[in-house]
């Protein structure tokens, strides 16, 4: 290896909480670009193949397992993008000038303790 | 304490066709900092070891380079801590070309921070016969004194992927210098460092990674001045201030 070919943006050096934030909020926010396109495909096809007997017959397949937990997946990504772009935004307007760090917690914490909560009500239901 | 090995990248640009790893092997007194162990190793093992040093404690920022993976000063780094697993491994900072070893050229690092004018640029009343008293409160110098404190280590630069993706990004410590004086009521040059700041490639480059506060090793917030620059700016553009 030439020392020029080193990686110099994503080269693994022990990442800490911001790089894993920053990391985060790009992958989760190209999963949900991919998701939403995902989304309005599949609503178009449905609505195009047969109307609403054929929706409400792929709704009783998408909302039993497996299709379930994919769905807990998306509601984690949407809560972790949303919960760290509130912590951006606040930085952003110097209301977390110092506190950044913390507030990653304070939030991303109550998220994932609503996804917690949320989908143990949600699987209980579905037994 | 046990026997601990060194890992460190050699390069010698008129030799070496690519990179290579050496392995020293060393028995670590108690309280040996990298540094240390590096002038031990380049005077008992190995003469042609690179590297750059000079006061070793911590003020010059001559010694910052990739300790196991993460930029820091080998003179503020003991090898005892470092060697978690029996191994430590040196490497030169990243996004700078290696001269030789673990010494990097730092001429774009230079170059950029000239560019910021990190110095006090007076306003436009004329200079007094004799002599110009430009006294800063000390509630005001505290404001500023973290900032002054940056010693040019470079050590934000190999962190910050920013930096890494763009080459161009003024990068954290030219902007952290920007901000020093950008934040001295004593200063007037907004308007001549407005160019270099207000430009994809100045403060709005920085996307809060906040790498370069966790690397600082004066433990300077590079991200929170960064983004006081950010939004000075953007408070100009939104014209909620006048002609600041």
């Amino acid at each position: 290896m030439r020392p020029e070919e080193r990686d110099t943006t994503l080269d693994v050096g022990g990442y800490r909480l911001g790089m894993w934030s920053f990391l985060g909020q790009r992958f989760t926010g190209l999963l949900l670009t991919f998701y939403l396109f995902l989304h309005l495909f599949i609503i178009a096809q449905v609505t195009r193949a047969g109307g609403p007997v054929t929706f409400s017959a792929l709704a009783r397949v998408l909302e039993r397992p497996p299709y379930l937990y994919l769905d807990l997946g998306l509601v984690a990504v949407v809560l972790f993008h949303a919960a760290n772009g509130v912590r951006l935004i606040l930085f952003e307007l110097n209301m977390a000038a110092r506190s950044q760090g913390r507030l990653f917690w304070w939030l991303v914490g109550p998220a994932g303790l609503i996804l917690l909560l949320g989908g143990a009500v949600l699987l209980a239901g579905v037994r | 304490m046990d026997e601990i090995s060194f890992r460190i990248f050699r390069f010698d640009p008129s030799r070496d066709a690519e990179a290579r790893y050496q392995l020293y092997r060393i028995r670590p007194e108690p309280g040996l900092t990298v540094l240390s162990a590096l002038v031990n190793l380049r005077e008992e093992q190995d003469g042609s070891l690179a590297f750059r040093a000079s006061c070793r404690s911590g003020i010059c920022g001559s010694d910052a380079m990739l300790i196991n993976g993460r930029a820091r000063l080998a003179c503020k780094t003991q090898v005892a801590e470092a060697a978690g697993d029996g191994t430590v491994t040196l490497e030169p900072l990243r996004g700078f070309p290696v001269l030789k070893d673990l010494v990097v050229d730092q001429s774009d690092f230079w170059e950029k921070l000239v560019r910021v004018k990190p110095w006090l640029i007076p306003g436009p009343e004329p200079a007094p016969e004799r002599e110009r008293l430009m006294r800063l409160p000390a509630q005001q110098f505290d404001e500023l004194s973290r900032a002054s404190d940056c010693i040019f280590c470079a050590c934000c630069y190999a962190e910050c992927p920013m930096e890494g993706r763009h080459r161009a990004y003024l990068g954290p410590a030219a902007l952290v210098k920007a901000y020093r004086f950008e934040a001295d009521p004593r200063d007037a040059g907004s308007a001549e460092r407005r160019g270099a700041l207000d430009h994809p490639d100045g403060v709005w480059r920085c996307h809060h990674v906040f790498r370069c506060t966790e690397a600082c090793p004066k433990e300077i917030d590079a991200a929170w001045a960064i983004q006081q620059l950010q939004r000075r700016l953007a408070a100009r553009h939104l014209r909620l201030k006048g002609d600041a």
